[in-house]
């Protein structure tokens, strides 16, 4: 049986509940948008691990991504969307709820 | 992969690496400490009046030369990133305090060519700008160490304090504690510079440094 009783991180967000998803959703919660490169800079994620991690969140709906072209370069701007703050608070109650549990 | 998960360490990393990582804010601070050590030496040989200008020419062009480096350095290297509503109004918060502050001083100062109120001590009468502005500077530069985690400013805020008792209760050079001062943070600045250019080198989106 996996269920909540046993297993209070069966209801986690499995979309955020990922080591660098949830490095993202945090950077971009306390900013209201960042770029591509100042994301890697704080994540320490690769470019490739980057941009799937962020596709895959703006697939959920989680996060807002802006493709422009700048100097003949991409220039890929993130922000999290109101459901992607909202789900990031819910993970985040969640997760200092189960750990904080006795 | 950083495992921090602090959301106040996060903010606040994030907004020191954008506004102060590169160094350039040190480097500006500390050039305009230096102007304000030769002050003295430069009024001696342009007058009070084209002295003014020079300073406030030289300060335009530290300004304007660092926004310009910054915003040169930036994009390409650590990238661009928009704050929300709360760092926002905390710097409101911060730039009401410092014009408060600064409010408080020039008061301070015209108090103190009139004349302190009666029946202050001698001693606050002499050094009671000197002491006041000391504070208020230990205060700010403080204030920022704290708030933002960036504690060279607490030393900052001890050699610029340290200057204007210093300068009024000492008969070296009116402008040494400013060189000292400014030269210190200088280097300081400099150092942080190289460190920042070696640490971030200038990316192009998807690929790797």
């Amino acid at each position: 049986m996996n269920d909540k009783a046993t297993n209070p991180l069966a209801d986690l967000d499995q979309i955020i509940h990922t080591p660098a998803r949830l490095n993202i959703m945090t950077q971009l919660y306390v900013v209201e948008s960042a770029d591509y490169i100042f994301l890697k800079n704080l994540t320490g994620l690769t470019w490739g691990n980057l941009s799937a991690h962020a596709a895959k969140l703006a697939e959920a709906g989680y996060l807002e991504i802006e493709k422009s072209i700048v100097n003949k370069k991409t220039h890929t701007v993130a922000k999290l969307t109101g459901e992607g703050r909202k789900a990031f608070e819910a993970y985040r109650e969640k997760m200092m709820e189960v750990l904080e549990k006795k | 992969m950083n495992a921090n998960y602090d959301l106040k360490q996060t903010e606040k990393a994030s907004f020191k690496l954008a506004a102060y990582g590169d160094g350039t804010t040190d480097l500006s601070m500390g050039l305009i400490f230096l102007l304000l050590g030769l002050f003295p030496l430069t009024r001696e040989l342009l007058g009070p009046s084209w002295n003014v200008l020079f300073f406030l020419v030289v300060l335009s062009l530290v300004v304007v030369t660092q926004g310009w480096v910054s915003k040169m350095l930036g994009p390409s290297r650590i990238g661009i990133v928009k704050f929300g509503p709360r760092v926002k109004n905390r710097m409101r918060v911060s730039l009401l305090i410092t014009v408060t502050l600064a409010i408080v001083m020039i008061a301070a100062w015209v108090l103190a060519v009139r004349g302190w109120f009666p029946g202050t001590p001698d001693w606050l009468g002499q050094y009671g700008f000197e002491i006041l502005v000391s504070l208020i500077v230990l205060l700010i530069m403080w204030g920022i160490a704290y708030s933002l985690g960036l504690r060279r400013y607490y030393l900052y805020g001890i050699l610029l304090a340290a200057g204007f008792p210093i300068q009024a209760a000492t008969s070296v050079y009116e402008g040494l504690p400013w060189l000292v001062a400014g030269g210190i943070i200088l280097v300081i600045g400099a150092f942080l510079l190289i460190r920042f250019l070696k640490q971030y080198p200038p990316l192009d989106e998807g690929e790797e440094a």
